[in-house]
């Protein structure tokens, strides 16, 4: 019982957690849509040397700031992030405490159970925070990666998950969320002047920003060294996106002193000068990117030939991926997690993968009916196999409309594991 | 008064001391501690539902009579601890027509009517079966579990029948059967109206998911 709500804790903090990802500087517009069309767009807008300073094309649409914050608190944000204006939950709702008193031998329990709970916990302790998100980052960009998460933090194994939000929902989340801008930071005018474009890219060789983040479509002259501990790196963003995310005067004043832009800010202070924080804004918002080659659509292995039994196939996948948020509330002090009893915005679905029965029982649809995991898509794919598929295609932005990627917000299962579960159905189910 | 006060204060503080102490407590070596008591019957409740899910009901079954003998005079909500041992007894009484020879395993004298080796014993006790899972049914609509279950035990008894292939059918037909046993009673109900390729396809269903052939096994 402990471990079933444990382990739900804990990868349901992790999940949620990456989410509205902010930590670190970045800049350029982002309207809406999915990231690969953003993008595009980022792609398309390229700023042609010497050219004047631009700015995004986009002007945000308020919403309703109040509405927001309910709506933070009806999706239980704050399970996974910190700054979001709600109260720490308690321990079992609280994935990141959950997670680190675990890692940290803290939580009650037996020695033994920390020891089986932890490896699976180590990697879902950071989340970053939502603290001073208006000082950071475009309430545009918000509002579209709330509708279409990707990932964001290449170091960070969990992503932000794709809750049940409507269009002008994420508007008013991210009007809350961006309502709040710190005063008395310094006017920092950044342009994307060839030579400071220049200068910034050197900056970020020789500042050794690549040792924690990524950017994607750099190229080959800029290093990437991998020296630092691996939970230093993980909150770090591919900086790629630093330019759909915020103004270029925004991730200036964020490379010259985090902590003032963000109060919990876990980017060190990097001791720039002010022209050195804008000259390397200046790179972040219009150095020139390499477009970027979508990954492989994901192609699903043949089914196996050989039996597979529900032992199995609830050994190397359900007991250790799907139950943690789809378990039996009568065996979890009636909380069987968000995919059961619901939760994280999510109304209750019933589905129950503790026990074999559980899982040939299917679950609620959106119009309360019950309804087989296995029923075929319209592809004439069991709605389980395509849950899991689709969590590949979410990680490169490509969503499906019918599905929901699984597991929700966590690292999709390999190609392995998918083609075990779909042997299982394909041969009907063996116990 | 300051006397009177301090005596009081004594007095107050004794009996709250008393008051204080760990009810269940035991002392050993001229210490108190406390007494955690565990209730060994949640880690047998589980390992009967196991037993069962792997076939093994009479052990199953004989493990709920050791734990809980009165067992016939309980009424467990679903899900609660004597709910699931209520469910795992009904569903090996089903599956057993009844009739659970598990003299061995049981104390006599808490065998009551289990053995059902009376054809009138035998009906009871699957009256019993089909009346728990009735109940939890009834309390809990939506699960679909319980239901095969409540209909695989009615589809023991001929007069319930009719209800059984109602249920299963529905369920069938959004493949919501949650156990073997519930398309081997489809196959058997299918069977006894003449839909011969109905009682085919529920024993393909069947032998599909069960783990040995037994458990699909038509026995009217």
């Amino acid at each position: 019982m402990a471990m079933d709500s444990m382990a739900r804790c804990s990868f349901w903090r992790a999940a949620l957690g990456v989410g509205l990802g902010l930590l670190v500087a970045c800049k350029s517009p982002s309207p809406g849509g999915a990231p690969r069309e953003a993008e595009r767009r980022a792609a398309r807008s390229a700023v042609p040397a010497g050219a004047p300073r631009e700015t995004p094309a986009e002007i945000f649409d308020a919403g309703d700031a109040e509405r927001g914050k309910t709506l933070v608190a009806e999706l239980e944000c704050n399970r996974c992030h910190a700054g979001t204006g709600l109260a720490t939950p308690k321990l079992d709702q609280d994935c990141v405490g959950c997670h680190e008193q675990i890692a940290t031998d803290k939580f009650r329990a037996k020695s033994s159970k920390l020891a089986q709970w932890k490896p699976h916990v180590m990697p879902y302790r950071d989340v970053p925070s939502l603290t001073d998100l208006g000082a950071r980052l475009r309430a545009t960009w918000v509002r579209d990666y709330l509708l279409h998460p990707h990932d964001l933090r290449p170091n960070l194994a969990q992503t932000m998950p794709r809750l049940p939000l409507l269009p002008e929902q994420a508007r008013d989340i991210a009007t809350y969320l961006t309502q709040d801008v710190p005063s008395g930071l310094p006017a920092v005018v950044v342009t994307s002047e060839p030579a400071q474009v220049a200068h910034g890219k050197e900056l970020l060789n020789e500042r050794g920003c690549l040792s924690c983040h990524q950017l994607s479509g750099a190229g080959s002259s800029l290093t990437s060294k991998t020296d630092v501990a691996p939970r230093t790196r993980a909150l770090a963003p591919d900086l790629r996106y630093a330019r759909q995310r915020s103004e270029p005067a925004a991730i200036a004043r964020w490379l010259l002193d985090p902590a003032r832009v963000k109060r919990d800010a876990a980017m060190p202070n990097l001791g720039l000068s002010l022209a050195d924080a804008r000259d390397l804004a200046a790179f972040l918002s219009f150095g020139e990117l390499e477009p970027l080659t979508p990954p492989p659509s994901f192609a699903r292995l043949p089914v196996l030939q050989r039996h597979v039994g529900f032992d199995e196939v609830n050994e190397q996948v359900f007991s250790v991926t799907c139950r943690h948020c789809h378990t039996n509330p009568d065996l979890a002090g009636g909380d069987g997690g968000p995919g059961n009893t619901g939760g994280f915005g999510f109304k209750p679905r019933k589905i129950d993968f503790s026990s074999y029965q559980g899982i040939q029982s299917g679950g609620v649809d959106a119009r309360g009916e019950r309804v087989s995991l296995f029923a075929p898509t319209k592809e004439g794919v069991p709605r389980l196999v395509a849950a899991l598929v689709a969590r590949h295609g979410e990680a490169s932005g490509r969503e499906s409309d019918e599905v929901r990627g699984m597991p929700l917000g966590l690292p999709a299962l390999s190609a392995q594991q998918i083609q075990l579960v779909e042997t299982w159905v394909a041969q009907g189910r063996p116990l | 008064m300051s006397r009177k006060h301090t005596l009081g204060s004594l007095l107050l503080g004794a009996c709250l001391g008393i008051g204080a102490l760990p009810q269940d407590a035991r002392a050993c070596g001229g210490e108190w501690y406390p007494e955690v008591a565990v209730d060994p019957r949640i880690h047998g409740v589980a390992q009967a539902e196991k037993s069962l899910q792997s076939g093994n009901r009479l052990a199953a079954a004989a493990s709920v009579i050791r734990m809980m003998p009165h067992i016939k005079s309980l009424k467990g909500k679903p899900g609660s601890l004597v709910g699931r041992a209520e469910r795992v007894l009904a569903v090996a009484l089903s599956r057993s027509n009844g009739a659970l020879p598990v003299a061995r395993e049981v104390p006599s004298e808490v065998l009551s009517s289990w053995l059902g080796t009376k054809a009138d014993e035998s009906a009871a006790n699957l009256q019993w079966s089909v009346q728990v899972l009735q109940r939890q049914v009834d309390s809990k609509t939506d699960d679909v579990g319980l239901k095969t279950d409540l209909a695989e035990a009615m589809a023991r008894i001929p007069a319930r029948r009719a209800e059984a292939r109602v249920i299963l059918e529905e369920l069938a037909q959004r493949d919501l059967i949650a156990s073997p046993e519930g398309y081997a009673a489809l196959a058997l109900l299918r069977s006894e109206s003449g839909d011969s390729n109905g009682q085919k396809l529920a024993l393909q269903r069947c032998e599909a998911m069960a783990k040995t052939q037994e458990a699909c096994v038509v026995r009217s």
